[in-house]
């Protein structure tokens, strides 16, 4: 009934020309395509018991719970991980740059030239200034209104 | 007698004291072998009158640091002001009485502090009375013109020819128009100079009376506790008597750190009192002194203090045992 290059362009799933669509019908319809659709037909329906299947869906609910819990810890964990590796790895370049950036000792006066020339500046600006402004008071005015003057009394300097 | 009377009659007895010891000097300035000139500005110098405007440069470390004043001068009473475009200005300082008054109108407060006219002759007089086996010369030759005023140039230099000072006073008056001092390497670390002068001023002497009422009264020991206070620092003081006075007290940053400065005019001229919280090298310190001054450090409460001046370690040990607030 079907040769080798019917077989062929079937199983290619070309198009069948009506002549032999109508030889694939009447196959269809013969007598032995008839008693194994009976027979298939005939099978019992083999449906899974109610046990089997709470037991898989309690199975799958479990499955799914550890799944989620860890999908969740690696929400948690994942970014603190980030950031702890991020962490590690700025302290390690700060070291490093404070390793280099270090200034090396200072090879300015120490204090105790610092305080001897504190006191020389000091008495030579008293002595150059007199009665007037010497370098350790010379503590400039902030901008400002100008202040009302009152009159004092001499007396008020006497009881100073 | 109350309280305040007694407190009164104390600091008067204090002022007294202190300005007889300067005059003291003054005298024996007077009567030491110097040339005409320098005799005559010695003598005129509690008689002055005067008014001018004069510059005033100063060295601080590697900076210098330079200001005008007006000056008012009536004998042992004096008055300064700043120009309107001076970084000062606003402030007054006026000395009468023993007292200095200094006003700081950003803050409406007088500084009473004790009067410093008299020490414009401290320093001569120790360079030429106190200068360790090493004699200084005095010479003097015409000066330049000072403010329009000719002058006479008194120098005085030490044994190797390294100037100690220039004067130039003119000769009238006796008035020193300029004045620049110098170190031992014979750097400039200061000076003044008249640039207008009046020598026969009309002098109102309302000029003298402060104008500050209402203005927050503070006195230099105030300062100096208040200081401390907010610096960490502890209260220690000479105690306030005839032998020291306490002239001014700062703050100073080193590196960062606070050390606390005290100065006082004492028995062997000025003395420097320093507090940190640092630590001092002894030996490094010994190192540091030179000429004539000297420094003693110690220890105490955990703070080191050092103290600074014209005198002998020995003296300065005696001298630090009598601080109060230890």
């Amino acid at each position: 009934m079907f040769d080798k290059d019917f077989l062929k362009k079937m199983h290619a799933e070309e198009a069948l020309s009506s002549a032999e669509e109508a030889v694939v019908d009447e196959a269809l319809r013969s007598s032995a395509q008839e008693a194994m659709k009976s027979a298939v037909k005939a099978l019992p329906d083999d449906q899974p018991s109610m046990t089997w299947r709470s037991e898989l869906n309690g199975r799958l609910l479990e499955l799914g719970k550890s799944v989620e819990k860890k999908r969740r810890g690696w929400l948690v964990w994942r970014p603190a991980l980030g950031l702890g590796f991020a962490g590690a790895l700025a302290l390690v370049l700060t070291l490093k740059m404070q390793d280099t950036t270090i200034p090396p000792t200072p090879s300015g006066p120490s204090l105790e030239a610092a305080l001897v020339d504190e006191h020389m500046e000091a008495l030579n600006a008293t002595t150059i200034a007199g009665a007037g402004l010497a370098s350790h008071e010379a503590h400039p005015t902030p901008a400002m209104a100008t202040d009302e003057l009152y009159d004092w009394q001499r007396s008020d300097v006497e009881s100073l | 007698m109350t309280l305040g009377r007694t407190l009164i009659l104390g600091s008067a007895l204090v002022l007294v004291c202190s300005v007889l010891a300067q005059k003291d000097d003054r005298r024996k300035l007077a009567a030491m072998d110097l040339p005409p000139i320098l005799k005559k500005a010695i003598a005129a110098f509690p008689k002055l009158r005067y008014t001018g405007v004069r510059i005033i440069e100063f060295k601080e470390g590697p900076e210098r640091k330079r200001h005008t004043e007006n000056v008012i001068r009536d004998g042992d009473k004096s008055r300064v002001e700043f120009p309107s475009t001076s970084l000062y200005a606003g402030q007054i300082i006026i000395e009468i009485d023993g007292k200095r008054l200094h006003y700081f109108p950003a803050q409406n407060e007088v500084h009473v502090l004790p009067a410093r006219k008299e020490e414009a002759f401290g320093r001569a007089f120790r360079v030429l009375t106190h200068h360790r086996g090493d004699p200084v010369k005095v010479t003097t030759s015409a000066g330049e013109v000072v403010a329009g005023h000719r002058t006479e140039q008194a120098v005085i230099s030490d044994k190797r020819g390294n100037v100690i000072e220039r004067l130039y006073i003119e000769p009238s008056k006796g008035l020193i128009l300029k004045r620049e001092i110098f170190d031992r390497s014979g750097t400039s670390v200061g000076f003044f100079h008249f640039t207008q002068v009046n020598l026969n001023p009309r002098i109102d002497p309302a000029e003298f009376t402060p104008p500050f009422r209402g203005a927050r009264r503070v006195t230099v020991e105030d300062l100096a506790r208040r200081m401390a206070r907010d610096n960490q620092m502890l209260p220690v003081m000479f105690p306030k008597g005839d032998r020291f006075r306490l002239e001014h007290a700062r703050i100073i940053r080193f590196g960062g750190n606070p050390v606390f400065m005290q100065m006082y005019v004492g028995p062997k001229g000025r003395l420097s009192l320093f507090q940190t919280s640092g630590p001092i090298d002894k030996d490094r310190l010994a190192r540091m002194q030179r000429g004539n001054v000297t420094a003693h450090a110690w220890v105490m409460r955990e703070r080191n203090f050092v103290l600074v001046g014209d005198a002998t370690a020995e003296e300065l040990q005696k001298m630090a045992r009598l601080l109060t607030g230890r």
